[in-house]
């Protein structure tokens, strides 16, 4: 299990990094913190002509607040993210989901970033920024363009970002008026999940839902948000009644084509309802 | 020699740590030779396939390639021997010829200067593969219109033992029957360090590190299979990262890698990756036990009789694949007076990798099925589930006692073991729930097991040789130090450790005074190597018995030089004395310089040279069963008793143990440390198979489970705090009363958490658990609203 | 650490090993963990799997436990890597070295160096119990020892009774 051959590029700016997406056409893989593409090339099952290291690209390292957004850059780790005050003060969901991705030794490396733009439909952060709504920004060397979260993630490992782009950055709407919540069930600790599910809730003084998303993760080939159980619960209190009802509607809408070793689609969508009644609960406490 | 200081029992630390804890210790993937190249095997990507050709594409492009090897190309190698009389021959052969059985065998192979560029050149190989239909199941195996694995076989049953034996089915008559189909999923050892062969030819001598739990048996394999004297081969076992069975086979590789150094005159390794190893190490478990038991009313077993159903894989396996069925049948009463018992075999070949051998060995799968039916039967009478344990359990006064397999059982603690284990049990359950309480999704349960283990088997079964003796050698240096080599290997368990200890022990001399040389065929004297449960026993038997031809010696020597009677000396601490008067003492070293460097000062009659070697069988041990499969396989038996309290997730289905209790008799304790480590790993890697590890295949015989993704290794957070409670029944006939622990553990795991996931659902009311993993999905699909 | 405009297959890296500068040419793909350990003869960094889970390879990069098997080497370039040699004592064993060895947190000794390098990044005061112990030891797989050792080591080792 060693990588096959491939060419290496380390360059310092971002305009290098996109010249030589450009051109290779597809052909140019880009490395960060390398924790979802070492293992793939390690299998042998990615096979990239060169891979663009991006570590020397000082802009992407940036992590910061501005105007009521949390910018992640792409080398951002996912630990520097983890024990960022910032993030837990301005983005608190992202905060609790981060413990959940991988192991330390993988998140010492690992970045936000990334996870997002490998789009493992059992990864954690996707759903995250699904529910925050976040917007990627995403360039090429012809031009710059943002695709919210929501239009990102078209099926297993595949994005909106075309061969020649690159995701620069993550933008979460910072806030903490929003009450979150994200559990997930996996064989073992770390492990990916086999069902998850993250949400964010706003209620008024008397308990009534103002507003709230949820997304469940793990379930079906992207990261999915459930409309019709967000409608049940918008302008509810949340009852008993209520929490059983959305449970039952998210397992009948949710889309749990995924089948592997670990669960068929009638377990993930079952979970799947069950979590959910979980996260609403708790954010509803 | 009486009342000396005794090391047996003492709390030391293990004399292997210093070099593992350093980076020091010396692995296989560490050895590094001049001009060494490496290997990668081009391994089949279908389960069922002709090989119609090896083509050599466009490897020679990839810089330093040679190869690609195949079968065809060794003409001077023989097939692996079949000695077993009851089985159909396998003939297994290095690299596949004409056909593959399996995805994961290996039909070529290339070197190249490193790893990286032979798998570069591996990848470039063209193989023409003729697809044939794949049989996954044993079902499809018996079905009788099934593909055939071995076309000049009429069928795929590799072996078919019934047994009918007409004094258990009497017990039927008249009296409730209680059945169960119980099937232990297909998991396997999966050591942390993965297996590697790295092998040498030099001036007409071959010699291989291997990651082997059988130096001596590997080098007599190879002895068959290749061109070569034993006398031309030498077998060196590294430091082993774990072996658990899996390295207790002899596989291909283990031929493959030496015939390249010898065709290419120059060191070649192979280091398996963990790919190859969840592909081409043997599987294991994978047994179905389909079986009934006549049961009284009072809840007293009269019989049990049935069917073990083994799924073997492709069969290509030595030693054979088969053996655990046999030894889950000899195990399928437990500790229970059950009178009578008629279980029979079916094993049959499939094209999935081939089982073999795993800690537990048989015996954790017999478990599963005899524990999950009393408490089927306990449940059915509405007598307790310990209830009807304690009606059935060996208690003192039976002891001696045969058991219905032929087992006999001199000692133990099994009713003392269990009680103890209910009573810590009950306030252990109460606690959890208490401390779960809040959670109103989440039930508490328990489930308490018994068991006892054969230890130290004879080797028949499981090879077809008459054998189950080891070997120590003893030798005494001039300065006093002593060299102890035997015939067992370690893989990690700390049996270096051990026989510091008993030769201390024995020789009354420093623990720093002895050093164990053991993995080496030019090193050691003839062995079987460390599987069964056995190295405590057998090598402790030889070490006995050459450590008193020394001390008899010694202290010969030792009366000469203090003008007293040999019968007079003691030896502890390093020196040799005469009882009663502390002042006059010799040290070993003027022992040893007597016998060796001033033989002079010998008495007459005592021969220069101060050394011993013996071999030891232990007694009692049969190799062949009868017809209804009774046969005494083992030299002793260990008992213990499990109990697991789970949380039982009501809402996913997810079990969790919160503790895990284990009351455990292996005889006398040599070192409590590693004992206890040894129950308690045992127990980890039960409890992964019990809950996590399944190596899955799809419908067309493609395994599923080929990376650590898929194939779950319990960590620190799916593994208990535990309690050891121990017990020390000493084995009448072992040296030191040891049994051996090595096994254990695994047992319990799979029916206690079972039974405590029942117990915790107890409530809701689900059906029998019967099978493992017991997973999330399993469990949520038995509660009612799925 | 400088920028590589023209990629090629082979690289000048130069980094800092247990305290030593060590320069080299590399293969763009080599691993990390096969540059410590064919390299420069590093063999306590141990492979248990090659894809980033069992932790057997987990060696310091500027302080931080990471899987060896995960880096490339060139992404080593001008960093500090620790390795199991890198921790132990000239003449002995460190302290949480000891403990393992007190507390039986070890048995064929694969997985040990691992264990010890993510201890050897770890702050003992974010992990206050058993739990947290055991949460943090969650990228290190064991297959042996039922953890049992090793948690008692861990916590011997941070001076507190389990």
């Amino acid at each position: 299990m060693k990588p096959p051959p491939f060419r290496y590029a380390r360059p310092d700016s971002l305009d290098e990094v996109l010249r030589i997406l450009d051109e290779h056409d597809g052909g140019a893989r880009v490395l960060a913190g390398g924790q979802s593409l070492i293992p793939l090339l390690n299998f042998r099952l990615a096979r990239p002509e060169v891979l663009v290291d991006i570590a020397l690209v000082d802009e992407f390292s940036r992590l910061a607040v501005e105007d009521g957004v949390l910018r992640i850059g792409a080398s951002v780790t996912q630990h520097a993210a983890e024990t960022s005050d910032e993030v837990a003060r301005h983005c608190p969901l992202l905060s609790k989901a981060l413990p959940l991705v991988g192991h330390l030794q993988n998140r010492a490396r690992g970045t936000v970033v990334g996870s997002i733009a490998h789009a493992d439909p059992s990864a954690e952060l996707p759903a995250v920024a699904l529910v925050l709504g976040a917007t990627m920004v995403v360039r090429s060397v012809a031009a710059e363009r943002t695709i919210p979260a929501d239009q990102f993630f078209l099926g297993p490992f595949t994005t909106a970002l075309e061969p020649d782009e690159m995701l620069l950055e993550v933008r979460f709407p910072a806030g903490t008026a929003a009450r979150t919540a994200i559990t997930e069930i996996a064989p073992r600790s770390g492990d990916f999940a086999i069902a998850g599910a993250a949400g964010r809730l706003t209620a008024t003084d008397d308990g009534t839902v103002a507003n709230v998303a949820l997304a469940l993760f793990g379930v079906g080939a992207v990261p999915q948000r459930l409309p019709e159980v967000e409608r049940l619960l918008e302008g509810e209190n949340v009852t008993p009644e209520a929490l059983d009802e959305a449970a039952r509607i998210t397992t009948a809408t949710a889309e749990a084509g995924s089948e592997d070793v670990h669960a068929d689609p009638a377990y993930r969508a079952r979970v799947a309802g069950e979590l959910t009644r979980r996260i609403v609960e708790e954010m509803a406490a | 020699m009486t009342a000396r200081p005794t090391h047996i029992g003492a709390l030391v630390a293990r004399v292997e740590d210093d070099r593992l804890l350093s980076g020091a210790a010396r692995f296989a993937a560490d050895i590094s030779l001049p001009g060494m190249l490496e290997a990668a095997f081009y391994r089949s990507p279908l389960p069922h396939a002709r090989i119609e050709a090896v083509g050599i594409g466009d490897a020679l492009d990839v810089p330093g390639v040679s190869g690609p090897f195949t079968a065809a190309d060794m003409t001077d190698v023989s097939p692996f021997p079949d000695f077993d009389e009851f089985a159909r021959p396998v003939r297994i052969f290095p690299l596949a010829r004409e056909r593959v059985r399996y995805v994961g065998a290996p039909i070529a192979v290339v070197v190249a200067d490193d790893r990286y560029r032979a798998e570069d050149a591996c990848e470039l190989l063209e193989v023409d593969l003729d697809p044939l239909d794949p049989v996954v199941t044993t079902d499809a195996a018996l079905a009788p219109d099934a593909p055939l694995l071995y076309p000049d076989w009429p069928d795929n049953v590799v072996i078919d033992f019934p047994v009918d034996n007409p004094d258990a089915n009497a017990e039927f008559d008249g009296r409730m029957a209680v059945s169960g189909r119980y099937e232990v999923g297909r998991h396997t050892g999966v050591p942390m360090e993965t297996r590697g062969v790295v092998a040498e030819f030099r001036e007409g001598r071959l010699t291989v590190w291997s990651t082997t739990q059988f130096p001596h048996i590997a080098r007599t394999m190879l002895s068959y299979c290749l061109p070569l004297d034993e006398n031309d081969i030498r077998v060196i076992v590294p430091d082993v990262g774990g072996g658990f069975g899996v390295k207790a086979e002899f596989y291909p590789e283990e031929v493959t890698i030496p015939w390249l150094a010898m065709r290419l005159g120059r060191p070649v390794r192979w280091i398996e990756d963990r790919r190859e190893h969840l592909l081409a190490t043997c599987h294991a478990r994978d047994l179905v036990l389909d079986i009934e038991a006549a049961v009284d009313g009072d809840g007293r077993f009269r019989a049990v009789r049935g069917m073990a159903i083994q799924d073997l894989g492709a069969a290509e396996m030595y030693p054979y694949g088969f053996s655990p069925a046999f030894t889950a049948i000899g195990h399928i009463t437990g500790p229970y007076r059950i009178p009578h018992q008629s279980v029979g075999l079916v094993a049959v070949a499939t094209n999935k990798t081939p089982c073999g051998a795993y800690r537990g060995f048989g015996i954790p799968e017999a478990a599963f099925a005899i524990e999950r039916l009393m408490d089927k039967a306990a449940d059915r009478l509405g007598i307790g589930r310990n209830e009807i344990r304690r009606r059935n359990l060996i208690g003192q006064d039976d002891i001696p006692y045969t058991t219905s397999a032929g087992a006999i059982i001199d000692s133990g603690s099994h009713r003392e073991a269990f009680e103890e284990t209910v009573r810590v049990t009950a306030e252990r359950v109460e606690h959890w729930r208490a401390d779960l309480a809040h959670d109103s999704r989440i039930k508490v349960g328990s489930g308490v097991v018994n068991y006892l283990e054969g230890v130290t088997p004879t080797y028949y079964m499981t090879t077809g040789h008459w054998t189950a003796f080891d070997s120590c050698s003893m030798r005494v240096n001039p300065d006093g130090t002593v060299v102890v080599s035997v015939g067992v290997s370690t893989s990690g368990q700390g049996l270096e450790s051990m026989l510091v200890t008993l030769t201390a022990e024995a020789l009354g001399v420093r623990r720093e005074q002895v050093r164990v040389v053991m993995g080496d065929t030019d090193r050691t004297p003839y062995g079987l190597g460390s599987w069964g449960s056995r190295s405590t026993n057998v090598a402790s038997g030889a070490l006995r018995i050459a450590s008193d031809l020394l001390l008899d010696k010694a202290t010969r020597i030792a009366g000469h030089l203090l003008e007293a009677s040999p019968e007079d000396i003691e030896v502890y601490d390093g020196a040799l004395s005469v009882r009663g008067s502390p002042g006059a003492s010799v040290t070993w070293q003027q022992v040893a310089t007597a016998a060796n460097i001033r033989t002079v000062d010998l008495p007459e009659g005592v021969e220069p040279g101060l050394e011993a070697s013996a071999t030891y069988e232990p007694p009692g041990i049969e190799h062949v069963p009868d017809e209804f499969g009774r046969v005494n396989a083992a030299a002793t038996y260990t008992n213990a008793s499990h109990a697991a309290v789970v949380s039982v997730d009501t809402g996913t289905g997810q079990v969790r143990v919160l503790e895990y209790i284990v009351a455990h008799d292996c005889g006398t304790v040599i070192n409590p440390q590693i004992v206890r480590g040894q129950v308690v790993g045992g127990i980890a890697q039960g409890i992964g198979g019990a809950l996590l590890e399944q190596l899955h295949y799809d419908e067309w015989g493609n395994p599923q489970s080929t990376s650590f993704l898929d194939y779950h290794l319990p960590g620190a957070t799916e593994i208990p705090a535990m309690q050891v409670l121990h017990f020390e029944s000493p084995a009448p006939e072992m040296p030191w009363g040891a049994k051996g622990a090595g096994e254990a553990g695994i047992i319990g795991p799979a029916p206690a958490i079972a039974a405590a996931a029942e117990d915790a659902l107890s409530d809701i009311g689900i059906a029998e658990i019967n099978r493992t993993p017991i997973t999330a999905p399993y469990v949520l699909g038995l509660i009612p609203g799925s | 650490m400088k920028p590589v405009p023209d990629p090629t297959g082979r690289l000048a890296v130069s980094m800092v090993v247990n305290g030593r500068t060590v320069e080299r040419t590399v293969d763009s793909r080599r691993l990390l963990a096969d540059l410590l350990r064919d390299d420069l003869r590093l063999t306590g960094t141990h492979l248990g799997c090659e894809h980033g889970v069992c932790g057997a390879c987990t060696v310091l990069v500027d302080g931080r436990p990471v899987r060896s098997c995960l880096m490339l080497a060139v992404q080593a370039d001008g960093r500090e890597v620790t390795t199991v040699e890198g921790i132990t004592p000239e003449d002995g064993l460190s302290p949480m070295q000891q403990a393992f060895k007190d507390h039986h947190g070890l048995q064929c000794g694969f997985c040990t160096p691992g264990f010890l390098m993510t201890l050897a990044g770890t702050e003992p005061d974010e992990h206050a119990d058993e739990e947290s112990v055991r949460d943090l030891l969650a990228g290190n797989l064991c297959r042996c020892t039922g953890y049992e050792g090793i948690v008692d080591a861990v916590m011997a080792g941070w001076g507190r009774s389990r």
